[in-house]
């Protein structure tokens, strides 16, 4: 029966749907980092996300019996993670008391330039780290989800389409809307660093 | 050629998750859904059988007590067909028979062509007017 499906979590999750409890276990341990790493970059770097990824497998758990192998586990369980991420994101969500200026994506132009990641404080000029975790929360979540899954996570536009339920071509789209978005809020910093 | 932008993008590190983090995955399944369903609905269905037993035994009662109570009540019907109310709705109907027949001969009289008027008030006579005067 593993022979017929390639991927590990594939194989992992049929062996709990046929009762061996130890396969959740095994599966928990393969995909956990992928679980904090997508979390983190989509929600950010103020979010707590123990209980989200832990909700993540209480779901995979509990559709043990509803399962169907149609593509790889991992399509599967990163639609989990965004359906989370994508609930908490809303639910954290401030209406701001006032509106800036936002270009076509709805990006606050205003706003990154006077924000947090401003380029003039010093010390967080060489920190690229913190800088693409903040800007990386201030592009639209389906710009986000897009982004990570290809940079971080490697899917092609196919993979990429099906977690986000959308055609190749709008996720093609999306990505390059994503990349302008992120080169918009970071290139005052790359400025900075090259004056 | 890679740009500015993608290793911007690499700077951010990977999260690893926390430490015992599978572990504690594995208590709140256990917390929360530590059983399979089959045996979860099965257990379900016995923990909530009292309730139920119980449910059905109140509605049983109300049932039985609605009955004996409503069993002293008079039926509907009667009141209609015997009693008082019965020979008024027979008079009623007789009345209305003869206010019948009292307006359908006033119909007879109010029509144009036979129109019946006194020839002769002293004598109490009266004739047909039919086509400008019949039988005087």
């Amino acid at each position: 029966m593993k022979s017929e499906h390639p991927d590990l979590g594939t194989d992992l999750m049929l062996d709990f749907q046929a009762g061996n409890e130890a396969a959740f276990d095994a599966l928990v341990e393969a995909h956990q980092n992928m679980a904090f790493g997508v979390l983190r970059r989509v929600l950010g770097p103020a979010t707590v996300i123990e209980d989200l990824a832990q909700e993540a497998f209480i779901r995979v758990y509990r559709a043990r019996d509803s399962y169907v192998p149609k593509g790889k586990f991992s399509t599967w369980f990163y639609r989990i993670l965004f359906n989370l991420g994508l609930i908490e994101i809303r639910r954290n969500k401030r209406k701001p008391l006032y509106s800036m200026p936002q270009n076509d994506d709805g990006v606050e132009l205003e706003h990154v330039d006077d924000g947090a990641v401003r380029p003039s404080q010093g010390e967080q000029d060489s920190d690229w780290s913190g800088l693409v975790g903040v800007a990386l929360t201030k592009i639209p979540e389906n710009q986000r989800c897009a982004l990570v899954l290809q940079h971080y996570e490697d899917l092609d536009l196919t993979e990429i389409a099906e977690v986000l339920s959308i055609s190749p071509k709008a996720t093609k789209s999306l990505l390059h809307r994503a990349r302008e978005s992120m080169r918009e809020i970071l290139a005052p910093h790359r400025d900075a660093e090259n004056d | 050629m890679t740009d500015w932008l993608t290793n911007a993008l690499d700077e951010l590190p990977t999260e690893p998750a926390s430490t015992g983090f599978a572990e504690r995955v594995r208590a709140r399944v256990e917390r929360e859904c530590g059983e399979l369903p089959q045996q979860k609905s099965g257990k379900l269905l016995h923990g909530r059988f009292p309730q139920v037993a119980a449910a059905m035994v109140a509605a049983s009662l109300l049932l039985t007590v609605g009955f004996w109570v409503g069993s002293g009540a008079q039926p509907i019907h009667r009141s209609i067909s015997d009693g008082a109310l019965g020979e008024s709705a027979v008079l009623t109907l007789d009345e209305l028979f003869q206010n019948r027949a009292a307006l359908e001969s006033w119909d007879l009289v109010l029509d144009g062509k036979a129109e019946m008027g006194f020839a002769d008030a002293t004598a109490g006579t009266y004739v047909l007017e039919q086509d400008g005067g019949l039988g005087q």
